[in-house]
């Protein structure tokens, strides 16, 4: 009889405990918008075909009737063109549909290579005493010094985007995990801190248990916000690189100056950054080529912001009334 | 056996910097690390054994280190002129933050209840995670598509072929590198604001019945104007890591154009790619070393506690 109130007891405090989580939630316009951006970007990602309105790569007619004028490509935003098209005639709508994928999955692999690097290397140099954790610490302090724009491009310049996507993810990530690693680094320093921690260590826990048990339980809620402001941060740096003119898909290496002659480069993959490559001197011409890939990028970045920093303030009230 | 007493002042105010010192001796070894690391990249072309790759570095590294006047004497022209072009724009863009951020974040971190105050949250926010190339783009559309044609006055050149300097193009480069360092001050001030506002020693003076101007310039103002000094570093860096992209949308010849240049090309063919790369990558490291140096000494000044935590360190 006792056993059957306190599991109920139980179930009901769990109840409301979700139903608190869930008003918390609901309280937060910020999360909601978030994370209604992230279920269109999933959506778009894994149904492009069904979503978009056109085949990406189908080109438009020569010439096309647009708010009773005949004009030659690539066409203003209108009703049949929702957002306009490329110098080809190609939907610019079906091409950011169909490009959202492979953009997602760059930004995506960087966020988890910088996630994994960091939090690995922080929790090395918190485990590690001496020679380890000295050097580590000090590695994750040059990292920090070196600007990820920069790195990135002479990076996949000097080796060349014709690489693919491994190059990419390789010269995004090697930079930007500094802040993971100081991060775990003083996390796990706080957790080691405190009493159950040295309860653990005196019925002699491995260091793989303390991690399972202890630590990661207490360090998901600041690392998981985190996690999405990073893959922003990396969606951020695929755009500053595609405006530059390296992009995932480029048959050849776009130079400076013929972005600066303003070159059109040929786009076998619609990807995002690509969108944006060359079109800097086209924005008074035709500013649809340039500011309608730039939208799709600010509002993917916005939504991750807003779905981490919200998930921070919901985790964090969660943690604090757990106690 | 004390020391005479002026050995001992002496050897006082030597160690007052010694922790300066030491923070820009961490500081130079992370820039001889990035230099090193751009004399590796600079050699890596496509096919090439890793090995070879490596070896090449080094050498081009050493070969850097060892030459450093001679090719400093090639490059000085080149670098001075690209440093002048972003220094102008990035004190312009921070000077434009601090005195257009500082006074919005203390209004807003005084009177947190007031709608403005909540819609310039709600922008600082925005203006933190804006992309720079998209604020380009906005402020070249903004201004001459709609601006020029409905008052007739150019606010904003986006190119110049005449030979004197125009004031003009530096506007659009430096409000795009405004954005972020506004957005930042505007923050952190009224977030430094709303603390300092709720503090005990505020409480105690409005019972007192000071005047409400009174207590925000003697108790508030005084507790939150040196959090304006700790975030110049910050901004720095946030006009940094931006200064590729801008430079390269406004088509500024200063470091952060001349960055992307040198690394797809030389500048001169006489001239190694790397060790231009590297003096440009230099002058903005020991510019930021600088900046931290004289704000961390500034901000030890300013406040006492901080310079005793310092010392101690």
């Amino acid at each position: 009889m006792n056993s059957v109130a306190t599991a109920s007891g139980g179930s009901m405090r769990r109840q409301s405990r979700s139903r608190g989580l869930v008003r918390h939630i609901l309280r937060r316009p910020g999360l909601i918008i978030g994370a209604a951006i992230l279920i269109a970007l999933l959506m778009a990602a894994l149904f492009p075909a069904t979503l978009a309105p056109r085949d990406p790569e189908a080109r438009g007619p020569a010439m096309q009737e647009i708010g009773g004028q005949w004009v030659a490509p690539p066409y203003p935003p209108s009703a049949i063109y929702p957002l306009g098209t490329d110098p080809q005639a190609r939907d610019l709508l079906s091409r950011l549909i169909h490009g959202t994928r492979s953009t997602l999955i760059i930004a995506a692999a960087v966020a988890v290579f910088r996630v994994v690097l960091g939090t690995g290397l922080g929790w090395a140099a918190a485990f590690y005493r001496g020679g380890i954790r000295r050097n580590t610490l000090l590695l994750a302090s040059l990292s920090a010094t070196i600007p990820s724009l920069l790195f990135a491009y002479l990076v996949i310049v000097t080796v060349g985007p014709t690489r693919g996507p491994a190059l990419f993810v390789l010269a995004m990530g090697l930079t930007g995990w500094a802040p993971w690693t100081q991060m775990v680094y003083s996390g796990i320093q706080r957790i080691q801190a405190e009493e159950y921690m040295l309860a653990s260590e005196a019925i002699g826990s491995t260091r793989w248990s303390q991690t399972r048990y202890y630590l990661l339980p207490n360090l998901l809620p600041t690392l998981v916000p985190v996690a999405a402001s990073e893959a922003a941060a990396s969606l951020l740096l695929l755009a500053e690189l595609g405006f530059l003119g390296i992009f995932l898909g480029a048959t050849r290496q776009v130079t400076m100056s013929s972005l600066l002659g303003g070159e059109q480069p040929i786009l076998k993959m619609p990807e995002w950054g690509a969108m944006l490559a060359g079109t800097r001197l086209e924005i008074f011409n035709w500013w649809w080529l340039t500011v309608m890939p730039a939208l799709a990028f600010a509002l993917a970045i916005f939504g991750m912001h807003l779905l981490g920093d919200g998930l921070r303030e919901v985790l964090d009230i969660d943690q604090r009334r757990r106690g | 056996m004390d020391p005479p007493e002026g050995t001992k002042d002496r050897w006082g105010a030597a160690r007052e910097f010694l922790p300066f010192l030491r923070r820009g001796g961490r500081l130079l070894i992370s820039l001889l690390a990035v230099i090193f690391a751009t004399s590796l990249c600079s050699f890596i072309t496509i096919n090439q054994p890793i090995l070879r790759v490596i070896y090449d570095g080094v050498a081009g590294f050493l070969d850097f280190v060892f030459n450093l006047g001679h090719f400093w004497g090639d490059v000085n022209g080149l670098v001075g002129d690209a440093y002048w072009h972003s220094f102008l724009v990035v004190a312009l863009a921070i000077g434009l933050g601090l005195l257009l951020g500082v006074p919005m974040g203390f209004a807003v971190g005084i009177r947190p209840h007031l709608l403005t105050s909540k819609a310039m949250r709600f922008l600082s926010y925005l203006g933190t995670m804006a992309p720079s190339f998209l604020v380009a783009l906005f402020i070249m559309i903004f201004f001459v598509l709609y601006v020029l044609p409905a008052t007739g006055i150019r606010f904003i050149l986006l190119s110049s072929q005449s030979e004197v300097f125009d004031p003009r193009r530096l506007v659009p480069i430096a409000m795009t590198l405004a954005v972020r360092p506004l957005a930042y001050f505007t923050s952190a001030i009224a977030a430094a604001s709303r603390d300092a506002a709720a503090r005990d020693y505020v409480r105690t003076a409005r019972s007192k019945g000071l005047t409400e101007r009174l207590v925000v310039f003697r108790h508030i103002w005084p507790n939150v104007w040196p959090v304006a000094l700790d975030g110049i570093p910050v901004a720095l860096l946030f006009s940094i890591s931006t200064l590729p992209i801008v430079e390269f949308v406004f088509n500024w010849p200063g470091i952060g154009q001349q960055l992307l240049f040198g690394i797809v090309a030389r500048p001169r063919p006489e001239i190694p790619a790397a060790a231009y790369v590297s003096f440009l990558l230099a002058s903005i490291g020991i510019t930021y070393i600088l900046v931290v140096l004289v704000v961390d000494n500034l901000r030890a000044r300013a406040d006492p506690r901080l310079r005793g935590r310092l010392l101690d360190e």
